[in-house]
């Protein structure tokens, strides 16, 4: 055998040139679905961090039919055991106490459904940095009573800025319908289009006069130290309030699930089509080597070289030219990717569309050791199917006739 | 007593691959025996080739019977001829046909190595059949760095590597020059003599013709004449 792995070694360097246009063209390749998928990944990152940073936290637990029918009443059971617990908690970072109330705003020029979140302010801005999306104002700050906090985008659909009057409408714990006024401190602009949509931020303390009780808790946001933490924290919640509705923010946002399917998706028709293309590459290198090698081939058959080895030798020079040009794509995607994920990929040029989407201008591409790994074995696959065809044809050929050639 | 080592009746051959079959042989009975230097000689497209071939496991007859040291080739699958050819035939052809990318030495043991001869044994062979035909010093060598007549040398070494029951030379001096073909057609004669490998050429070359002991003349397929010298 290893006379056969020389040969064959020996072989792909007969004709350089070639050889080295078949690995370039393998490393080019892997480089770039390395520096493509890289890029996917950090965009899906971003999103995910965004959603996890400003919006849905890692956690977040509810009544349990709050979900489904977001009313009033359906106020978390054992709220306050439940801060106890997770102000002692190694794994939380920090967590948010909220009313949620599903109403109308209006200005004196228009009006919009939204949703109304009554929060504790420090506890807000340590789960969701909101006080830092902030584009004008001030993060309720000063004893001002009623002040309120909306996004850039309702502040364009009710035609208001900062100071302006607003009046929120909804129904209080006996089903009245209330109204409350409240005036403009702060316009945000979140990563989350959903916030920007339809989320409005008021003090816990001058919402709950309005609902007529301060006993209510709609949602607890948890922040943990770590996204590995999810899930034990999740089960460890459910086990002790069984009552309480915990879901993960991927329960609790499937587009962030199917972001994440979506990169291992587009990361799986990246492989392919360059396979798909190398493969065509090899194919025609390694036909071309059979047929130049038509001669020889047949001596080698003619002296006793069994078509099993024959295949063999084949089969092996198209790994080699794999096996060269692969780690080469790998230490080039990975250098690339590696630069890249730390200098970032600056495109504020497209910031709107980009956080219309929910996304960050600044991308920094990352590849786990799995893709890696993914890529590699790819390569080595796409290889030797590939050299399927060209080793057929050399074990088909009549040694006679061949030394004819 | 020498051995028969080949020994064939009625060989034909037929190629019908054209629209008019062509009869390459028809009906060759010959015996050819152990320790033989024999040629097999006649115009071109008389059948030497095509009854090397046979000979040497490389192809079938149409009809006709082929036995080579007790063994029916015509019962042979391809993949036995394959292992037959291996272990009983050595080939040397006319244009040499090494392995471009070996050295002489592995040239030579490689075909040691495809009967699964052990390494040490293998290089010990190798380098003495390399001394024998005159390239000690060109062991290292690839065939691009050898002349044509030392590249022969080195597909005779290669051709004697694996011990067999006789070699086929297809023309083996048709590409040589006259020195080297003479220095080569010694050198067989001497290893045929000595070690008693029994040798068959086809050849149009009067200087083979001379060496040989035995000439077989084929014309349109069928023996003509077949003298052995005193």
């Amino acid at each position: 055998m290893p006379m056969l792995l020389l040969i064959a070694w020996r072989n792909i360097w007969r004709n350089r040139i070639r050889s080295l246009v078949v690995i370039a063209a393998i490393a080019v390749g892997i480089g770039a679905i390395a520096l493509s998928v890289g890029f996917m990944n950090s965009m899906s990152d971003s999103f995910i961090r965004n959603s996890i940073n400003h919006d849905y936290s890692h956690l977040q637990l509810h009544h349990p039919r709050f979900r489904q029918e977001p009313e009033v009443r359906f106020s978390l059971p054992h709220a306050n055991r439940i801060v106890a617990y997770l102000r002692q908690d190694p794994a939380v970072k920090a967590f948010s106490r909220r009313l949620l109330i599903n109403g109308m705003i209006a200005s004196s020029r228009a009006s919009a459904g939204v949703q109304i979140y009554g929060i504790n302010r420090e506890q807000e801005a340590a789960t969701t940095s909101l006080d830092s999306l902030l584009e004008e104002g001030t993060y309720f700050t000063g004893k001002s009573r009623n002040a309120i906090l909306i996004s850039r985008k309702m502040a364009d659909k009710l035609k208001a800025g900062l100071r302006t009057k607003l009046v929120l409408t909804f129904q209080d714990v006996e089903g009245n319908v209330v109204a409350g006024a409240f005036r403009v401190q702060g316009i945000f602009d979140s990563p989350s289009p959903r916030l920007n949509e339809g989320a409005v931020y008021v003090r816990q303390q001058d919402l709950s006069p309005l609902l007529g009780t301060d006993t209510l808790t709609h949602e607890i946001a948890v922040l943990l130290h770590a996204n590995t933490q999810v899930l034990p924290e999740a089960r460890y919640l459910r086990s002790h309030w069984p009552m309480v509705d915990v879901k993960t923010w991927e329960e609790l946002s499937p587009e962030l699930d199917l972001m994440q399917e979506q990169s291992g998706l587009t990361m799986t028709i990246l492989l392919v089509i360059l396979m798909v293309a190398l493969a065509f590459g090899i194919v025609n290198t390694m036909l071309m080597a059979v047929l130049e090698r038509e001669r020889e081939l047949g001596m080698l058959m003619a002296i006793g070289m069994n078509r099993q080895r024959i295949f063999s030798m084949i089969l092996l020079e198209t790994i080699f030219l794999a096996l060269v040009g692969g780690p080469i794509g790998c230490l080039l995607g990975y250098a690339t990717v590696t630069w890249l994920g730390n200098t970032g990929i600056d495109l504020s040029a497209w910031t709107k569309g980009l956080q219309q989407y929910g996304y960050s201008t600044q991308f920094y591409p990352f590849l786990t050791p799995r893709e890696y790994f993914l890529m590699v074995a790819s390569v080595v696959l796409t290889a030797i199917l590939s050299a399927l065809y060209p080793s057929y044809k050399a074990i088909r050929l009549n040694p006679v006739e061949a030394m004819r050639s | 007593m020498p051995e028969v080592v080949i020994r064939t009746s009625g060989l034909t051959k037929v190629y019908k691959e054209t629209k008019v079959p062509v009869n390459a042989l028809g009906g060759v009975d010959l015996e050819i025996m152990e320790g033989e230097f024999t040629a097999v000689v006649g115009p071109s497209g008389s059948g030497k080739s095509t009854l090397l071939h046979i000979l040497g496991g490389l192809d079938y007859p149409t009809a006709g019977h082929v036995e080579v040291g007790g063994h029916h080739l015509n019962e042979l699958n391809d993949r036995q001829l394959i292992d037959f050819r291996l272990e009983h035939i050595g080939f040397v052809f006319q244009a040499y046909n090494l392995i471009p990318v070996l050295t002489a030495r592995e040239n030579v043991e490689f075909i040691m190595l495809l009967q699964k001869i052990p390494a040490r044994e293998r290089e010990a062979r190798a380098a003495q059949l390399l001394q024998e035909v005159g390239l000690g010093d060109r062991m290292d060598n690839r065939p691009t760095e050898l002349s044509g007549g030392q590249q022969q040398r080195v597909a005779v070494a290669r051709a004697l590597a694996s011990r067999p029951q006789f070699i086929l030379a297809d023309e083996p001096t048709a590409n040589l020059d006259s020195k080297s073909a003479g220095n080569l057609l010694q050198m067989m004669a001497e290893m045929n003599r000595r070690e008693k490998v029994t040798f068959i050429f086809s050849t149009h070359d009067q200087r083979v013709i001379e060496k040989a002991r035995r000439v077989i003349t084929l014309e349109d397929g069928k023996i003509v004449s077949d003298v052995t010298k005193a």
